[in-house]
C-alpha cells in the first residue's frame, strides 16, 4: 500500500469493552476500511491514553473468520457437551420467523416462561428492563453468581453506594483483601495501576495484599500474607477485636456521627427506640444524662458503656459489637486462618497507627477528617458462602477507623452524584441535591434514587419486605430481602428446582445476549443436562459453550462494531473510577457500517417484537426504561432502529448529539468535593451494628415456612458470628487441598481464550493454563513441576492439566484457572487449559444465604498422571 | 340515593403484570376523586391474589419492583393518595442488577 493510493485514513473513538466495565477510551486507526491500529485515548480520564492487551486482542474477534456472519438454525435436536448442532445457515426473515413464532408460542402460554439471560454489563438495565417490561417476563437471569455479589450490599448499606474505590491519591496503607486491584484489569480500566503506581511513586504507599495466592499486585506489594481460603472472616473478626480491645484505635467522633454505634440496644438485639412511635432509637447524651431520639440535640453522644433508662439497663451498639468480637483473637483466628497470631496482631496495629486517627486535612476549603489506610476487598471475599458477612466485617473495621468517605479511606462512587448535564430527562429528579443519599427513619444511609440506578431499595437496606407466600417472585427477592440482584437462584433452580419447591415458572425458552450460563455458572455438565430442553435464541458475536445450545443463533456485532452509551449512568459499572471525573463513554462501530456483520441486539428484539405483536408495548417500554424526555419519545406504532433509540437516548437525556458524542468519544466532568468525598456532606449513619437483619431473618424464615421450603437463617443476626466456609464442612478423607479459581490480567471473560492473541499471552503465561500448586506439598506427593496431573473434587468432578510448582501460593491450596477448559467448536480454545468452575456442583450447601452468591472454592485432591 | 360520579382509568401493563392479567391494557372504572391506592386495590379485586403479590409487600408498601406512571409521570410510593386520571402504566421489573 502506498501513500498515494490510499483513500481513507481515519481515527474513530469508542471504548474497549474487554473488562466487566467499559472504562478505557481507545482510538481505532482505520485505513481504506481495515483496521490496522488501536490506542488509548489520552483525553479519556479512566485510562489517560493506556490500555492493556485486551483492548488490542479486540481486533482478532473483530476478523474472527469463525463468526457467522448468517442466523443459524440448529438441525440436530439433541443437545449435550460436544454434540454438534449441526448449523443451518438461514436468511435473517427465516431465523426472526422461526424466533417470532417460539416467542409468540411462549407469550400466549406464560410470559413468565421466557427468561431474558444476559450479562452485557453496558446495557445492564436498560436491554434486561426493556425486555422484560414489553414482553411480560419477570425472570430475568445476570448470568454471574460468582460475581462479586456481596461487594454491594455493603457499599450500598454503608456508603448508598454501587462500588467503591480507594482514595489513592491520600491514602497510605492499602490492603487488598481478596482484591486484585491495581493488577487485574478488570472494570477498574487501567486507572487503579496508573493510580497505585503513582501513589507509590510519590507518597510510598504501602501495600498489604491478603490473598491465598500472590497475585499481579501481590507480587508488588509490602507484604503478602497467604491466608487460607474461606476463613477471612476469622482474621478480619479477629482484627477487628484487637482494635476494638487491644489497641483502641478506634475513631470515637466518626462512630459518633456517622455511625449507629452510639444507638442504645435491648437484651433481644432490638434498638430501645422512642416511646411515642415506636420508630426512632434513642442515643445516650451523657451531659444531660438522659436517653434521647438520634435526631434530637446533644451536647455530647456516648458510644461505650451501659446507661439505665426506666430502670433497665441498656448498652450502646458500639459497646455490644466491642463486648461480641473480644472472643475472637488472634490466637483464637490463627489456626483457622494459618497466619500467625502475631501476624495478625501486627497488621491490625500498623492499619490502626496508619489511620491517623485525629488528624485533619483541608481539601478545596474544606476540612476533613484524613484516614489515609483502607481496606479494599473483592471477589477473594465475595466469592464464598460467608461472603455478605466478610465483607461487612472488613468494612466495619474501615468505618470504626473513621476512613470511609474522607480522604485516604475507601470511597464510594456514587455516594453523592451531582451531575449537571442531565437537564431534561426523568434523571434530573435523581441528580443535584436529589444525587444525595437519604436517610431513613431510623437515621441510617439510605442510598439516592440516582445511586440505584432509577430503581428502589436495590441496596438491601431497609430490608425488603416480602408478598405473602405462593407468588414466583418469593424465590428471588424475597430470599434475600438485605442484599443487592440475587444472582444464585437461576442456576440452582435450574439444576435443582425441587429446592425451591418448583415455586419458579418452568423455562421454556432462554433468550439470551451474552448469556454464559453454560460458562460462567458451576459444573457445565450438570447445567447442560437441566437446559438441554430449553429452547434458545442466542444473540451473540461468536459461538461459544452457550450459544452452542441455541436453537437459534443471530449474529451480533463485535465489540469494535457496537453502538451505544458505555455507562448508562454515572457510577454504574466502571461510571465512575476515577477519583476526580465522572465520564460516560461513547462507542461506536469502527468499521463500515455496511461491513459490519451482525445486526444490534435491540435492532433484533425489536423486529421480534413487531413479528410477534407487541411493538407498541416495546415503544413505551423504551420510553420509560430509557427515560426519554417529551420531543424525544418513540410513537407507538412506528418502527425505530436501535441507531434512532441511541440518538434520541444521547440527545434527550445526555443533551448530545451523536455526532458531538462520536466525535470527543465521551462526557466528563470534574468532580466535587462533595462527590469525591461524600461523609460530611450527608446525614444518614453506618450502620456497625444490623439490628434489621434480626427481623429480616424471622421474615425469612416465615416465608419459607409458608412455602414449604427448608432454608438456613442463621446468618440473620445484629452482630458477626464467625461461619466456616463450604471448604471446611465438605470434605473426604484424602482431600487435603482447597481449589481456588485464578484468572490472568490479560482474560476478563472466559470467551476471551477464544481469541488467539490473548489465548497466546496466556499460554506464554507460567501460570495461564496450568494447575498451580505449592512446590512443597507436591514435592511431598511426587509431583513435580511439569507433570500432568489430575484434580479430583469431593463433587465427583475432575480436571486434568499440567502442574507448576510454585512457592506463591498456600501450600494447602490447588489454583486453576478460571478461563480455560473449553469445549465448544470454536478450534482457537478447545481443550486448552483447564475450567476451576467444572469442579463445583450446583448446590445450596455451596450459595450464601444472605446475598445467593455461590462458591468458587472446593476441596480436592491431587494425583499425578505420568511424567512428563 | 345520590349516584356517584364514575371516572374511567386506562391502564397499561407492563412486565410481570402481563404476565399475571394475560393482557396489555385495561379499562377500569373508579369513582371520580379515586385515589391511586385505591385503583390499585380495584386492580387487586379484579385479577386477584397473584396481582397483589406484585403490588404490595407485606407492610401494605409498594414494593420495590413495582413502578407506577401517572400520564407518563413516575409516581412516588409514597404519593399514592393522588388522585388517578386518565392513563396509568404500570411496570413490574423484577430485580436487575450484578456487577
Amino acid at each position: 500500500m502506498t501513500p498515494g493510493k490510499i483513500k481513507e485514513d481515519v481515527w474513530i473513538k469508542t471504548f474497549c469493552h474487554m473488562c466487566l466495565s467499559a472504562c478505557c477510551g481507545i482510538m481505532v486507526h482505520r485505513v481504506d476500511g481495515v483496521i490496522v491500529g488501536l490506542q488509548g485515548d489520552p483525553d479519556n480520564p479512566f485510562n489517560e491514553g493506556k490500555v492493556c492487551a485486551k483492548a488490542y486482542g479486540q481486533i482478532m474477534t473483530l476478523y474472527d473468520p469463525y463468526r457467522p456472519t448468517k442466523p443459524l438454525v440448529r438441525t440436530n435436536p439433541e443437545k449435550g457437551i460436544g454434540v454438534d448442532p449441526k448449523w443451518k445457515e438461514v436468511s435473517w426473515e427465516e431465523a426472526l420467523d422461526l424466533a417470532a413464532k417460539k416467542m409468540a408460542e411462549v407469550r400466549k402460554d406464560d410470559p413468565n416462561q421466557m427468561m431474558f439471560s444476559s450479562n452485557d454489563t453496558t446495557m445492564a438495565i436498560l436491554n434486561p428492563s426493556t425486555v422484560m417490561a414489553s414482553y411480560g417476563t419477570l425472570t430475568y437471569n445476570f448470568n454471574d453468581p460468582l460475581c462479586a455479589n456481596a461487594v454491594h450490599p455493603q457499599a450500598y448499606t454503608t456508603m448508598a453506594s454501587f462500588h467503591e474505590y480507594p482514595d489513592y491519591e491520600y491514602c497510605k496503607y492499602l490492603v487488598l483483601w481478596g482484591s486484585n486491584k491495581g493488577g487485574m484489569v478488570q472494570h477498574h480500566g487501567v486507572t487503579a495501576s496508573i493510580d497505585i503506581a503513582n501513589a507509590r511513586r510519590e507518597r510510598g504507599l504501602k501495600i498489604i495484599c491478603i490473598d491465598p495466592v500472590q497475585t499481579n499486585i501481590g507480587a508488588k506489594a509490602n507484604e503478602w500474607v497467604p491466608i487460607k481460603p474461606g476463613t477471612d472472616l476469622a482474621m478480619a473478626l479477629a482484627w477487628l477485636n484487637v482494635l476494638l480491645n487491644e489497641t483502641g484505635h478506634y475513631d470515637k467522633e466518626y462512630i459518633k456521627q456517622y455511625t449507629n454505634g452510639p444507638y442504645l440496644v435491648k437484651e433481644d438485639g432490638h434498638y430501645l427506640r422512642d416511646k411515642d412511635n415506636n420508630i426512632k432509637p434513642l442515643m445516650w447524651d451523657p451531659v444531660e444524662e438522659k436517653a434521647k431520639p438520634f435526631d434530637d440535640k446533644f451536647q455530647d453522644i456516648a458510644i461505650e458503656g451501659y446507661y439505665e433508662v426506666g430502670g433497665v439497663s441498656y448498652k450502646t451498639a458500639f459497646q455490644a459489637l466491642k463486648e461480641h468480637v473480644i472472643s475472637y483473637t488472634p490466637e483464637w483466628a490463627s489456626p483457622i486462618t494459618t497466619i500467625p497470631a502475631e501476624t495478625i496482631r501486627r497488621l491490625a496495629r500498623e492499619f490502626g497507627e496508619a489511620a491517623s486517627i485525629g488528624s485533619t486535612i483541608e481539601i478545596e476549603g474544606t476540612v476533613f477528617p484524613y484516614r489515609p489506610a483502607l481496606i479494599n476487598w473483592y471477589s477473594g471475599i465475595s466469592q464464598h458462602i460467608n461472603g455478605q458477612w466478610t465483607g461487612f466485617v472488613l468494612q466495619t473495621i474501615c468505618l470504626v477507623v473513621g476512613a470511609v468517605n474522607v480522604p485516604g479511606g475507601t470511597v464510594g462512587e456514587s455516594t453523592i452524584v451531582e451531575y449537571p448535564y442531565l437537564s431534561q430527562s426523568k434523571y434530573t429528579k435523581w441528580t443535584g441535591k436529589h444525587g444525595h443519599p437519604l436517610m431513613s427513619e431510623e437515621g441510617l444511609i439510605e442510598p439516592s434514587r440516582f445511586s440505584q440506578f432509577g430503581g428502589r431499595n436495590r441496596g438491601g437496606y431497609p430490608a425488603r419486605k416480602p408478598g405473602s407466600a405462593g407468588s414466583l417472585l418469593a424465590i428471588g427477592w424475597d430470599f434475600f430481602p438485605v442484599t443487592f440482584g440475587p444472582q444464585g437462584i437461576w442456576p440452582i433452580s435450574h439444576v435443582h428446582p425441587e429446592i425451591f419447591n418448583h415455586k419458579l415458572p418452568q423455562i421454556k425458552l432462554i433468550l439470551g445476549r451474552h448469556c454464559t450460563d453454560l460458562t460462567v455458572n458451576m459444573n457445565p455438565e450438570e447445567m447442560a443436562e437441566a437446559t438441554k430442553n430449553i429452547f434458545r435464541i442466542a444473540c451473540e458475536p461468536l459461538i461459544d459453550e452457550t450459544a452452542e445450545f441455541a436453537d437459534i443463533f443471530f449474529p451480533v456485532p463485535s465489540n469494535l462494531e457496537r453502538q451505544g452509551i458505555g455507562t448508562e449512568l454515572p457510577g454504574f459499572f466502571g461510571g465512575t473510577i476515577d477519583l476526580k471525573h465522572y465520564c460516560v463513554n461513547f462507542r461506536q462501530s469502527v468499521v463500515p457500517q455496511e461491513e459490519n456483520i451482525g445486526r444490534e441486539f435491540l435492532d433484533i428484539y425489536g423486529e421480534l417484537a413487531k413479528r410477534v405483536g407487541f411493538l407498541p408495548e416495546y415503544n413505551k417500554a423504551i420510553n420509560i426504561v430509557w427515560g426519554l424526555p417529551e420531543g424525544y419519545r418513540l410513537e407507538e406504532n412506528k418502527e425505530y432502529s436501535y441507531n434512532e433509540i441511541i440518538q434520541k437516548f444521547a440527545e434527550g437525556v445526555w443533551d448530545k448529539k451523536l455526532d458531538a458524542f462520536s466525535q470527543e468519544g465521551h462526557i466528563k466532568w470534574r468532580k466535587s468535593v462533595r462527590e469525591r468525598y461524600p461523609r460530611l456532606f450527608h446525614k444518614g449513619r453506618s450502620p456497625i451494628y444490623f439490628e434489621y437483619y434480626i427481623d429480616a431473618g424471622e421474615q425469612v424464615a416465615n416465608f419459607a415456612k409458608e412455602l414449604g421450603i427448608e432454608w438456613d437463617i442463621s446468618v440473620y443476626t445484629a452482630l458477626p458470628h464467625y461461619q466456616p466456609t463450604v471448604t471446611q464442612i465438605d470434605t473426604k478423607p484424602g482431600f487435603d487441598l482447597i481449589a481456588i479459581p485464578f484468572r490472568l490480567p490479560v482474560l476478563s471473560h472466559v470467551w476471551q481464550t477464544l481469541n488467539p492473541w490473548l489465548l497466546e499471552l496466556s499460554e506464554q503465561h507460567p501460570w495461564g493454563m496450568n494447575i498451580i500448586m505449592n512446590a512443597a506439598t507436591a514435592t511431598k506427593q511426587g509431583i513435580r513441576n511439569g507433570d500432568q496431573a489430575v484434580v479430583e473434587a469431593v463433587s465427583g468432578y475432575k480436571q486434568e492439566g499440567k502442574v507448576k510448582l510454585t512457592e506463591c501460593i498456600h501450600p494447602e491450596v490447588v489454583a486453576l484457572s478460571a478461563h480455560g477448559g473449553h469445549w465448544c467448536s470454536h478450534p482457537i480454545g478447545k481443550g486448552k487449559g483447564t475450567q476451576m468452575l467444572a469442579l463445583t456442583p450446583h448446590s445450596l450447601k455451596y450459595m450464601d444465604k444472605l446475598h445467593s452468591g455461590l462458591e468458587a472454592c472446593i476441596r480436592v485432591r491431587v494425583t499425578k498422571k505420568t511424567r512428563r | 340515593m345520590k349516584e356517584s360520579v364514575m371516572t374511567k382509568v386506562r391502564v397499561y401493563f407492563f412486565g410481570g403484570f402481563r404476565g399475571i392479567t394475560g393482557k396489555g391494557e385495561d379499562e377500569i372504572i373508579v369513582p371520580k376523586g379515586a385515589t391511586l391506592r385505591d385503583f390499585l386495590f380495584e386492580l387487586v379485586r379484579k385479577y386477584g391474589a397473584p396481582f397483589e403479590q406484585l403490588v404490595w409487600s407485606s407492610d401494605s408498601k409498594l414494593r420495590p419492583a413495582c413502578q407506577l406512571f401517572l400520564e407518563d409521570e413516575e409516581v412516588s410510593p409514597d404519593d399514592l393518595n393522588r388522585e388517578v386520571i386518565g392513563k396509568v402504566n404500570l411496570f413490574f421489573v423484577a430485580a436487575v442488577g450484578g456487577g
